[in-house]
Parts: C-alpha cells; sequence; structure tokens
C-alpha cells in the first residue's frame, strides 16, 4: 500500500495552519482550507462496501457542482491519495453525470438546484458538502459554516443515516448536528 | 561457638540469603513490572487521548482539543497533558489544577521517569498520517505508593519467613546437633569424672552413628587401658610404697651419689649425718665434707681406681663426721645404679661406731689377756721349776737321812735301848712319808709338762697289773669288767689314775673285807671307767675338797697319805682333756667316775 511521506503530511499541516491564520484576510484562502477540510473529511468517513470506493480501478472523484469557489485549490488534491485511490476532480454541468462521484460539493450558486441534486443522488454512498446556510437542513450532509475567524462545519444526521455513509465519532464530536427541515 | 548456634547460624544465612536474594529479585522485577505496567498504561492512555485528538488537530480545533484533554480529569495520576502539532508547535494542554509547567521540547515515541512523574510522548497518527504528539505527564505519587505497600508486604513476609525459619532451625538443627552435643556431653563427662564407663547409644546408623561407634570403642579400649594401667598404678604404688617403707625405716642409711652430689638420701642417713637432702643435693655440695680426715685417703685411693677400671670392694668400712661434728663409723655397701639416665653409686652405711669400738676394747683386752698368760705361763714354767728342783734336792737329803738312820741303828745294834729304835724307825718313817710326799710332788709337776710317747695300751691287762702290785687285806675282792677296751694312750698317766684310785678305796676302806668294782662305758670319743667301793663313803661336803692337793679328811699320823693322790688323778685326767667326778654319800661307798680320751690328744 503506498504511504504518504511523513514530509507531505506535516508540510500539509503546516499549510493548513498557515491558511487557518490567513483565510480572514484572504479570500481563496478560506477555500483552500476548505478544500483541505474536504480531504480530511474523507479521512473519517468510511463509505460502505461493495460500493465504488471498494473498487481500486475508478478513482476517488470529488465533484464540483455549479460556481467553482475553489479556483486552484481543488488541483492540489489531484497529487493525494484519497481511500488508496488515485483523485479525480470534475466540474459538472449536467446533473446527469452525478451518479459516478463519491464526493459532491454543492456550491452555494446551485440552492435552487439543491432539491434535484439531492433527489438524483438519493440514497446512494454521496458525500454532499456544501458552504450555503440552510444547505444541512435540506438533506446536505456537511455544510460549513463561520464562527468568528473559524471555520465549522454542520452534519445532517438523519441524511447520513439515509446515506449509508458511516461517520467517525470523533468527527461528529467536532460537527454541529443539524435536524432536518430546520429555517 | 557452639554447635547448635554454628546450625542456626549457616541454615538461616542460607535462608536469609535465598530469601533476600529472592525477594530482592522478585522485587525488582514486580517493580520494573509496575513501572513497566505504567509505562503501558500511560502509553495507552496517550494513544487513546491521542486519538480523540486527531480530529482536533486534523481539524485545528484548539478549543475541541481542550475540551479531550479535559476528559484526561477521569483518570487521576495524569496531571499534565500537552499536545504537539506536527511542528512541534503546543497546540493544546492540560492540568489538573494550577497552571501547566511549559511545554517540554517535543520528543517521538519514548517515556521517562523524572521527577516525580512519568512523560510519555506518544505520536498521533491515524491511518498514515501524523497529526501530532501528545505528552502525558503521570504522577508517580500512586507507584510510589504501590511499590512502598508492595515493599511493605514483602518484608512482613520475610519477616514471618524468617521467624518461622528461626524456629525451624531450632528444631531441624536438633536432628544434627543433638547426637552431636548428646556425643560431646558423653565426652565431657567422661574427660572431667574420668568416668570411662559411660556409653552412648547411637541414634541412627549415619556417620554420627559410625562417630558413637567409635566414641564407644575408644571408651573401651580407654577403660580396659585405664583399668590395665590402676592395676599397674596401684601394683607401682604397693611396691614403692614398700620400697619406700623400707628406705625410711632401714636402720641402714641409703643415698645414691652422682659425682660429688647425694641426691638423695634417706631419713636414717639425715638422722646420722644432719644433712637434708636439699643441702646435699645443691651444687655446692661436696660429699667428701663428710668423711673424716683420716678416711679421706681409703675414700680417694677407691674413686681413683675406680676410675682406673680396676675392681673395688663393695664393701668398706670408714670414719665421717655429722654436720654437727659427731664422728661415726660406718661399714659402706656400695653398688653401681643408673639414676635419672646417670651412673650413679647407690650405697648403704651402716653405723659401726659401737661395733668398732667394742672390737677396738676386745682386742685390747685379748692383749691385756695375751699378756697375762705369757705371764702366767712363765711363773707356771718357773714355778714348776722351782717345785721340781726343789723337790728334787730336798729328796736327796730326806734319803740321806733315812739311810743315815738305818746305818746309825746297824752301827749301834744291840745297845740301842727300845726306845730309841723306836725313835729312829719314826724318824725314818717320817723321812720316807718327806720322800713320798717330794715324789708325789715331783709327779703332780710333771702333768702337763713331760709328756711320754702314746702306744697301744690294753687296759685289762693294764688294771691286771695294777691290782697285782695293790697290796691289801686278803679279804678284799678287786673286780674288773670284761669288756675293757684297748686304747692309744700315755700307759703310765692311765696307770697313774687307776693305782691311785683303787689304792685310795683299799686304803680308806673301814673294813678288812671290802669289794672294788672297775666298769667302763663308751661316751663319744671317751671311754667313761668307774672305780665304785663299798666302803664308809664322803660326806658331800668334801666331795670337792678332795680333790684338792694336800688335803686330806684324816690326820697325817692315824693315816699314812701324802694329799697329792686325788689331786694328781684330777690334773691327769683334765690334761687328757677328761672329766672327773664322785658320786657318794656317807656309809654307802663311793663312785669315781672318769673319762678318757679313746685316741692320742
Amino acid at each position: 500500500m503506498p504511504r504518504i511521506p511523513l514530509a507531505a503530511g506535516v508540510f500539509l499541516t503546516a499549510l493548513l495552519l498557515l491558511s487557518a491564520s490567513l483565510f480572514s484576510a484572504d479570500p481563496s484562502a478560506e477555500y483552500k482550507l476548505k478544500a483541505e477540510m474536504l480531504e480530511r473529511f474523507t479521512r473519517f468517513i468510511d463509505w460502505p462496501a461493495g460500493s465504488s470506493v471498494s473498487n481500486p480501478s475508478v478513482p476517488f472523484v470529488i465533484a464540483v457542482v455549479g460556481v467553482n469557489p475553489f479556483g486552484s485549490s481543488l488541483e492540489r488534491l489531484k497529487e493525494m491519495k484519497i481511500k488508496d485511490k488515485r483523485v479525480d476532480v470534475v466540474e459538472i454541468k449536467d446533473l446527469s453525470e452525478l451518479k459516478s462521484c463519491q464526493m459532491i460539493f454543492i456550491s452555494s450558486s446551485q440552492e435552487k438546484n439543491l432539491t434535484e441534486i439531492l433527489s438524483r443522488i438519493e440514497t446512494k454512498p454521496v458525500l454532499t458538502v456544501g458552504d450555503t446556510s440552510g444547505f444541512a437542513q435540506k438533506g446536505v450532509l456537511i455544510n460549513f459554516y463561520r464562527e468568528g475567524d473559524f471555520i465549522r462545519f454542520e452534519v445532517n444526521q438523519s441524511a447520513i443515516d439515509v446515506s449509508g455513509l458511516k461517520f467517525s465519532s470523533r468527527l461528529m464530536k467536532l460537527a454541529r448536528i443539524v435536524k432536518p427541515g430546520n429555517k | 561457638m557452639k554447635i547448635r548456634s554454628k546450625l542456626i547460624l549457616i541454615i538461616l544465612s542460607i535462608t536469609l540469603f535465598s530469601l533476600v536474594a529472592g525477594f530482592a529479585l522478585v522485587s525488582i522485577n514486580d517493580i520494573n513490572t509496575f513501572k513497566r505496567e505504567m509505562v503501558e498504561s500511560t502509553t495507552v492512555q496517550a494513544r487513546v487521548i491521542g486519538d480523540y485528538s486527531v480530529v482536533d488537530l486534523a481539524f485545528s480545533d484548539q478549543e475541541a482539543s481542550a475540551k479531550t484533554l479535559a476528559k484526561l480529569s477521569a483518570i487521576e495520576n495524569i496531571d499534565y497533558a500537552y499536545l504537539y502539532d506536527t511542528a512541534g508547535k503546543l497546540f493544546s494542554s492540560y492540568t489538573r489544577s494550577g497552571t501547566a509547567p511549559p511545554a517540554p521540547p517535543v520528543q517521538t515515541n519514548s517515556s521517562e521517569f523524572e521527577g516525580g512523574y512519568l512523560s510519555v510522548f506518544q505520536t498521533i497518527s491515524e491511518g498514515n498520517l501524523i497529526y501530532g504528539t501528545i505528552l502525558l505527564r503521570a504522577s508517580t505519587i500512586p507507584l510510589e505508593e504501590k511499590v512502598r505497600d508492595y515493599l511493605l508486604t514483602m518484608l512482613s513476609f520475610i519477616a514471618v519467613l524468617v521467624i518461622a525459619s528461626v524456629l525451624l532451625a531450632v528444631q531441624l538443627q536438633k536432628v544434627i546437633s543433638a547426637p552431636i552435643l548428646d556425643l560431646a556431653e558423653a565426652a565431657r563427662k567422661t574427660t572431667e569424672g574420668e568416668d570411662y564407663s559411660i556409653r552412648v547409644t547411637k541414634r541412627g546408623e549415619d556417620e554420627v552413628g559410625v562417630l558413637y561407634d567409635g566414641f564407644n570403642r575408644m571408651l573401651e579400649q580407654i577403660q580396659h587401658r585405664q583399668q590395665e594401667r590402676d592395676r599397674a598404678e596401684e601394683a607401682l604404688k604397693s611396691s614403692e610404697r614398700r620400697f619406700r617403707h623400707l628406705v625410711e625405716q632401714s636402720h641402714d642409711a641409703l643415698y645414691v651419689l652422682v659425682g660429688r652430689n647425694l641426691v638423695f638420701i634417706n631419713p636414717k642417713f639425715e638422722e646420722y649425718l644432719g644433712y637434708s637432702v636439699e643441702e646435699t643435693s645443691s651444687p655446692g655440695f661436696d660429699v667428701m665434707n663428710l668423711v673424716d680426715p683420716s678416711s679421706k685417703g681409703l675414700l680417694q685411693e677407691r674413686e681413683e681406681s675406680r676410675k682406673r677400671g680396676e675392681a673395688v670392694s663393695n664393701q668398706y668400712v670408714f670414719k665421717a663426721v655429722s654436720k654437727s661434728g659427731r664422728p661415726y663409723d660406718f661399714e659402706a655397701n656400695v653398688a653401681m645404679i643408673e639414676w635419672d639416665g646417670t651412673s650413679a653409686i647407690l650405697g648403704t652405711l651402716r653405723d659401726v661406731t659401737e661395733r668398732i669400738a667394742s672390737e677396738e676394747k676386745l682386742r685390747q683386752q685379748q692383749e691385756q689377756l695375751r699378756q697375762y698368760a705369757l705371764e702366767l705361763e712363765r711363773s707356771n714354767r718357773e714355778l714348776d721349776q722351782f717345785a721340781y728342783v726343789t723337790s728334787h734336792d730336798l729328796k736327796a737329803p730326806l734319803q740321806a737321812i733315812s739311810n743315815l738312820s738305818e746305818w746309825i741303828e746297824e752301827d749301834m745294834g744291840e745297845s740301842l735301848t727300845g726306845e730309841s729304835r723306836k725313835h729312829m724307825d719314826l724318824l725314818r718313817k717320817r723321812a720316807q712319808r718327806m720322800v713320798a710326799l717330794i715324789e708325789g710332788i715331783l709327779q703332780y709337776s710333771r702333768v702337763g709338762r713331760i709328756r711320754d710317747k702314746a702306744e697301744t695300751v690294753d687296759t685289762a691287762k693294764l688294771l691286771a697289773d695294777v691290782v697285782d702290785m695293790i697290796v691289801r687285806p686278803p679279804g678284799f675282792v678287786i673286780h674288773v669288767a670284761e669288756n675293757m677296751p684297748v686304747l692309744e694312750t700315755e700307759r703310765i698317766r692311765l696307770q697313774q689314775v687307776f693305782a691311785n684310785l683303787i689304792g685310795n678305796a683299799i686304803k680308806h676302806h673301814d673294813r678288812p673285807e671290802g669289794r672294788v668294782e672297775v666298769t667302763v662305758r663308751e661316751a663319744g670319743d671317751f671311754f667313761e671307767f668307774s672305780i665304785a667301793d663299798d666302803g664308809p663313803g664322803i660326806a658331800s661336803e668334801y666331795h670337792q675338797k678332795i680333790f684338792v692337793i694336800f688335803q686330806t679328811l684324816k690326820a697325817r699320823d692315824k693315816f699314812e697319805s701324802t694329799g697329792v693322790g686325788l689331786a694328781l688323778v684330777k690334773k691327769i685326767v683334765e690334761d687328757k682333756g677328761g672329766k672327773i667326778t664322785l658320786e657318794s654319800e656317807e656309809g654307802k661307798g663311793a663312785t669315781f667316775r672318769f673319762t678318757w680320751p679313746g685316741k692320742p690328744r
């Protein structure tokens, strides 16, 4: 099993901490951090056995739906491995492409399409992430929010239960739990 | 140290060493285990809390991290916790109370006890990723308490074991020590009490049993030897007692001479010479001090002779002087002996002072007696000579007077009156008597002075001649026994004896008829002759007197006698070594007995 060199990890963490202190001044820094956090989430979430994640021949696909706020930040994720798989980052224009993704970042621009997007996914084991207030209540699994200088996230527990994904309790510990239908 | 103490000491030493060493090893091991367990549990705690902190680190949530670390409050001994990020920078920290000391520099996985704390660094990783490092600082006070309790338990356990060991050792050492102590006690009894009749009863067939057997055998032998020794000692003692008694009670002085010292003297020696054995055996003493100067020459001569190897007599007499100056004559008897390995002289001294003195006196007396005897012999010889010469010279004029009176009678013839003739006759008779008297004296003096040669004499024939020559009344019978012997002797003397005795018997007989018996019997080398008559007898008061010369019992005028006869007979018999005795009572006759040697002397 290929391992990430220790130096790489140290570098990433350093970078993460650096960006944490910088993102407030620089809006691109905020998405840089969020890009890192996307990768971190995968570490504490297990996809169910038998899903495409267990198929080593296919890459781990991260899809961005709508306007991509990350710029080139997501490109760096392609150099990493998630769940021992090559990482592929795609931008989705046609919602029909959603099926082959493992993780979907739903841009705030797609707020009106959110219900459709979520319906397309239905109960498939796909990690949905957003950074728009109210997304979690609407069925997005993880939603970033701001708290002072810190970027935090909230999770929809019932949506997670439906998705079949398994969230580490440790991850849950950091998350704000939202009930569906709130707001 | 007693064997019991030694055994107990050995047992306890081994036990204590084993206990202490064992318990020390176990304790060290256990304490290390306690430490390792603490390290392990703290490491586990670090891992657990690290795991909890992974997301905190992953999402840089220091607030959440502080909360996570605060969960450590459930673990009482963890006082401090520090969480470092991957850069080694302090991410968050925890303190049970107060403020946490500054965080130490980050380390990779390690553990260290220091300053009352166990510090455990644990790298926090998840999957292949490292999120940071956790440092837990756990107080070691509980560990110390645990170790203390553990050691206290161990020590009390050891104490109990030691007490048990002491009790066991005291009991178990008896298995070995008791038989040995019994043996030692028996040995002590035998040596102190010299009682070798003691025997020990062995308890087993081990080496001590063999020792017991050996001890018993040894005692038996000692007892046997002691009995022998006692017997020998007793024998020696009684022998010594006898000898001591002999030496001390001896009437002779005893001494042992080594060189010039008397190394031993008995009480008698001290009594005689006044020296003690201390004096006589001291180096300054010289045995010659005891010797009178007059005897020193004799003793020196003896000593030199002995030195030259010449034989010296074992007995000699010498003069000695006691310490107080009293002189002694000693008869010494000496013998060479060995005394304490050196040659010595054992001597006895017998006090012969009195003997020597009396011998001297006797010698002087003998000398005087010899002088007297010589003088007496000379005077006797002179007297005999005188008597003989006188008698011889006196005889001649008397013979002449006798002859001349005859001649006068013849010349005068018829003119001589009867009265005158009677006087002439008387004159002649008196002259004849005088001649006879002188003759008797001559004969008497000749006895022992003039001796004839001895010849074979037939006494029967001799007596027959004597009887023929004797004039006697016709009624007298002289009877001679038939068994008269033949002797080797001086004939004339025996004839004189018989003639006198038979003649006297007839001459002094009071009746014209009488009887004389001559008999003989052997008496050793002598013959005893007896001449018995039946005459008037002799009163016992005269029995001695009649043998004295010139003694007659009747008046001369009435009875013709010279008074020489019996004195002569006695002298002759005694000259021959014989004896003459008389048995007579008045009116019952008299018997003269005399002994005469069978062989000449």
